[in-house]
């Protein structure tokens, strides 16, 4: 094969991965929409709180009054699934802030710096990589009593780690680099140079391992709540989605299929938006 | 064995095992951040002062800290997990007697979601950007994003409560006993099909992924390039050269994804009723078992650092361009 063939293969992939990306981005984005479209607009859209038990008495199908139905304690399966999108974000979006603010603070330094803070970055993330980490949350949660905050700062204690690695490895290929080497000719402090020179290179990997700790994030939160682990003043699907557990025996499919749609599309739109901003940021992986 | 391979492996067994101490005292750490007294979360609630004395005794938890924390590590190191108040029992024990069905339950998702994650991927790679690819990845990406606890909810919701088809619950029926062998391997297999398989496609995504990818690269690596232009039949360029190359990582996926999958089987195993660890664990967890809970955290995260460095080794034989560290 001549090496004209292997260039116009490697634009195929480079414009195969983009086309794909950006596909992939406009369903998301098409997805978030719409989700947030019902979880800013709950108040327009049903008059029911989340968690009220009584509004019937007892599991009752879809109608009008009710458009998802009601669980076997009568609460509103519309107004819980639509409040459990707020939930949902904001556990996630709070976690990943927080884990992104202390995987730059540890993963910047040590990548810049490296030497005995490195190899004690390397190691610690060695060890959460090394441990189940839903076995850890569930161990950390009955230790300090599952309420809301506690919760997003456990999923952030424990989730930092990776996401330090890859800044910290991306910090390693950019400190080389030509314009770095001149800021510090220049006489810029090591701080300047690493919030504005290093910083800008690390966000395009770290925007991409955000995302996937967003639907984590989600998942994590609903996992607890569904082992009866989260936290019982705050509508989450995890709960709705142990509820129906028992009610699917009786018919209520309602109580699974409903909150169900929208735990999968949230972190479906997530993931997309992990992988189109992956194929877009970084044509050259192959797709 | 290129030389430097004995130093690598050996480094990587060490840095490995040196997890073990850390898991443990990192439990410790934990275990001391409570508000409340870790005598009396770890007698139980409901336990008599008497007990929770004991408790403070055996465990010195009236010490100072560094003796506590020796005291606690020398006894894990005998395996002594502690002594279960709910099985009334040693922690040890309870957790080997529910491990064999936890392994059956993983060990089969696991080689369903490889065997057919591969052979998705594969297929997608060869056709791709055709519509045979497209809806493989979708079908693999919407897999990948239901949770396991909805997912697993509508095959009971089709296949048991629907269609009848699998037990709702359980490892073995009422009355089969181990008399009859066939029937009694023929019914765990009845009972495993649904647990298996919600484990096998939340799974399977990843391989798919990965197998795509890796595939694609290979196919288009200038060893296939070669192979093609010597005019070797595609069949065997693909299986014998590609395939080959492409499955190197799925080695390593495998390892990582045993420590992310049991979360999975925890909630698996909580909606089938499966008498595993996951069940154990929140059988733990509901009746504050708390010697149980922990003896869990730190066995199972022992047994993924032991698989891990197992799947490092079995790396370096099957990749000889492995890097030594």
């Amino acid at each position: 094969m001549t090496s004209l063939n292997i260039k116009s293969f490697v634009k195929r992939f480079a414009l195969g991965s983009k086309v794909r990306g950006s596909r992939a981005l406009t369903i998301s984005i098409a997805l978030l929409a719409i989700i947030l479209f019902f979880g800013l607009t709950i108040a327009l859209l049903t008059n029911k709180e989340p968690l009220r038990t009584g509004y019937t008495a007892g599991l009752t199908a879809p109608n009008s009054e009710y458009p998802m139905g009601t669980d076997q304690l009568g609460r509103d399966i519309f107004s819980w699934t639509l409040h459990g999108i707020r939930t949902a974000l904001y556990v996630s979006i709070i976690s990943t802030s927080l884990t992104v603010v202390i995987a730059v603070l540890v993963g910047l330094p040590a990548g810049y710096f490296g030497g005995k803070f490195d190899q004690i970055l390397m190691r610690i993330t060695d060890f959460f990589l090394s441990i189940p980490r839903f076995i850890l949350i569930i161990f950390a949660v009955i230790i300090f009593s599952p309420s809301i905050s506690n919760i997003i700062l456990i999923l952030s204690a424990f989730s930092w780690p990776s996401i330090a690695r890859i800044v910290r490895a991306e910090v390693l290929s950019t400190k080389e680099r030509e314009y770095v080497q001149a800021a510090k000719v220049i006489g810029s402090n090591s701080i300047d140079i690493m919030f504005s020179e290093i910083l800008p290179n690390v966000i395009p990997p770290m925007l991409v391992a955000s995302a996937l700790q967003m639907s984590d994030a989600i998942l994590a939160e609903a996992g607890l709540s569904f082992l009866g682990l989260g936290d019982p003043n705050v509508p989450s699907w995890g709960r709705m989605l142990a509820i129906a557990r028992q009610a699917i025996y009786v018919g209520g499919w309602w109580t699974l299929l409903f909150p169900s749609i929208f735990i999968t599309a949230t972190v479906l739109a997530i993931n997309l938006l992990a992988d189109g901003l992956n194929d877009v940021l970084n044509p050259k992986s192959v797709r | 064995m290129p030389s430097g391979t004995k130093e690598y492996l050996l480094k990587r067994v060490l840095i490995g095992l040196l997890m073990v101490p850390a898991v443990i005292v990192f439990t410790f750490v934990l275990l001391h951040m409570t508000p409340g007294d870790p005598a009396v979360l770890m007698a139980g609630e409901g336990a008599s002062p008497e007990y929770i004395n004991t408790i403070r005794e055996t465990y010195g938890l009236n010490k100072p800290l560094h003796e506590q924390l020796y005291i606690y590590l020398s006894k894990l190191f005998t395996g002594d997990l502690g002594y279960s108040f709910t099985f009334k029992r040693p922690v040890l024990n309870v957790i080997f007697e529910r491990l064999p069905t936890t392994l059956l339950l993983a060990g089969t998702g696991a080689l369903i979601a490889i065997g057919l994650g591969i052979v998705l991927g594969v297929v997608a790679a060869i056709r791709k950007d055709t519509i045979s690819d497209n809806i493989i990845s979708s079908v693999t990406l919407m897999l990948y994003s239901i949770p396991i606890f909805a997912l697993a909810q509508f095959l009971v919701l089709f296949f048991v409560i629907s269609f009848r088809l699998f037990p709702l619950s359980g490892y073995i029926s009422i009355g089969v006993s181990f008399s009859d062998p066939v029937a009694y391997v023929l019914n765990v297999l009845w009972h495993l099909v649904l647990p298996a398989t919600s484990l096998a496609l939340i799974q399977m995504a990843t391989y798919v992924k990965l197998t795509r990818a890796s595939m694609i690269e290979a196919l288009y690596s200038n060893y296939i390039v070669a192979a093609k232009a010597r005019g070797l039949q595609s069949r065997s360029i693909l299986f014998k050269h590609a395939l080959r190359n492409a499955l190197l990582p799925v080695i390593t996926v495998a390892g990582i994804q045993l420590g992310l999958i049991i979360g999975g089987v925890v909630i698996t195993e909580t909606i089938f009723s499966w008498p595993g660890v996951g069940r154990l664990t929140i059988e733990s967890i509901e009746s504050r078992d708390f010697p149980l809970l922990m003896g869990i955290f730190v066995f199972t995260s022992v047994s993924v650092i032991i698989a891990n460095i197992v799947t490092d080794i079995v790396y370096t034989f099957v990749d000889p361009r492995v890097k030594l560290r």
